[in-house]
């Protein structure tokens, strides 16, 4: 919609398995928790690095729905990186309702 | 030697969600056309605003509507709100309830990097950040009523504002 108001936009997608569904005109796509795609609190640095990459493919990319990867790598493992509520959404808690 | 990485999607995602969300994606028609506005000004000159889907509000303005969403766990509320460029995390509120919120509420700047885009216009790799920036409530099932109102609002407000280039960040 804003692409279609002649604003070229860039996507950040840390899920860029949606693309093929969304159709974003750009994509970078980054492995960061949910909730924190530019980098960690207080981690100036890296949020800048990820805002740079993201405007140089904002910038750059010439195909339409092309993915760029960027080659960002969070410091900790993924099953202790805490990124979910601390209680379950309205929907989860629906859905696990319905299974007992 | 150059390492080509791939960003795995599922890499923080628990099993059994992974498997729920690639049903949904399984189940997705696949985009016939994509848009594509080609971007033209040279970043030094370029106006730049960046749209965060945290549910970032701004008071006065009013707060995201968890409640509805509470008492309708399929509904997510599909307004917008604008934030002034100046904005940090003691001036916002976050609702989000799929997500730890309390990052952003210590650090705007890992969902909606105010801070560091003026870094980069001071530095004068950026021409300029927007006067207002952008948020909406990611948790969208039925994404109609945001695609038909929101949308259209905010790529307007960025017209008005001679926005060049938009950085568009699902959290």
């Amino acid at each position: 919609m804003i692409e279609e108001a002649g604003i070229p936009t860039v996507v950040l997608s840390m899920m860029p398995a949606y693309q093929p569904s969304v159709g974003a005109p750009r994509v970078a796509a980054i492995s960061h928790p949910f909730g924190r795609p530019f980098g960690d609190v207080g981690d100036a640095e890296t949020q800048r690095a990820v805002l740079r990459a993201v405007l140089a493919v904002l910038a750059t990319t010439q195909t339409p729905g092309q993915v760029i990867h960027l080659p960002f790598r969070w410091p900790e493992d993924p099953t202790t990186t805490k990124w979910g509520p601390d209680q379950p959404s309205p929907i989860v808690a629906l859905m696990l309702k319905a299974r007992k | 030697m150059t390492v080509r990485v791939e960003v795995d999607s599922w890499h923080f995602v628990p099993p059994r969600l992974a498997a729920l969300l690639k049903a949904r994606i399984e189940a997705a028609p696949a985009v016939t056309s994509i848009p594509f506005t080609p971007f033209e000004t040279p970043l030094p000159e370029a106006r730049i605003a960046l749209l965060s889907t945290a549910g970032i509000s701004y008071p006065p303005d009013a707060p995201f509507d968890m409640d509805g969403e509470r008492a309708n766990p399929v509904w997510g509320d599909p307004s917008w709100r604008q934030i002034p460029a100046t904005a940090t995390a003691a001036d916002v509120e976050v609702n989000h309830l799929h997500i730890d919120t309390s990052y952003i509420q210590r650090d705007l700047n890992v969902a909606l990097p105010l801070e560091r885009l003026a870094e980069l216009v001071a530095a004068r790799e950026v021409g300029a950040s927007a006067p207002r920036h952008y948020s909406v409530m990611g948790f969208q099932l039925d994404g109609t009523a945001q695609l038909r109102d929101s949308a259209p609002a905010i790529a307007a407000a960025m017209r008005i504002d001679g926005v060049t280039g938009a950085v568009l960040a699902p959290v």
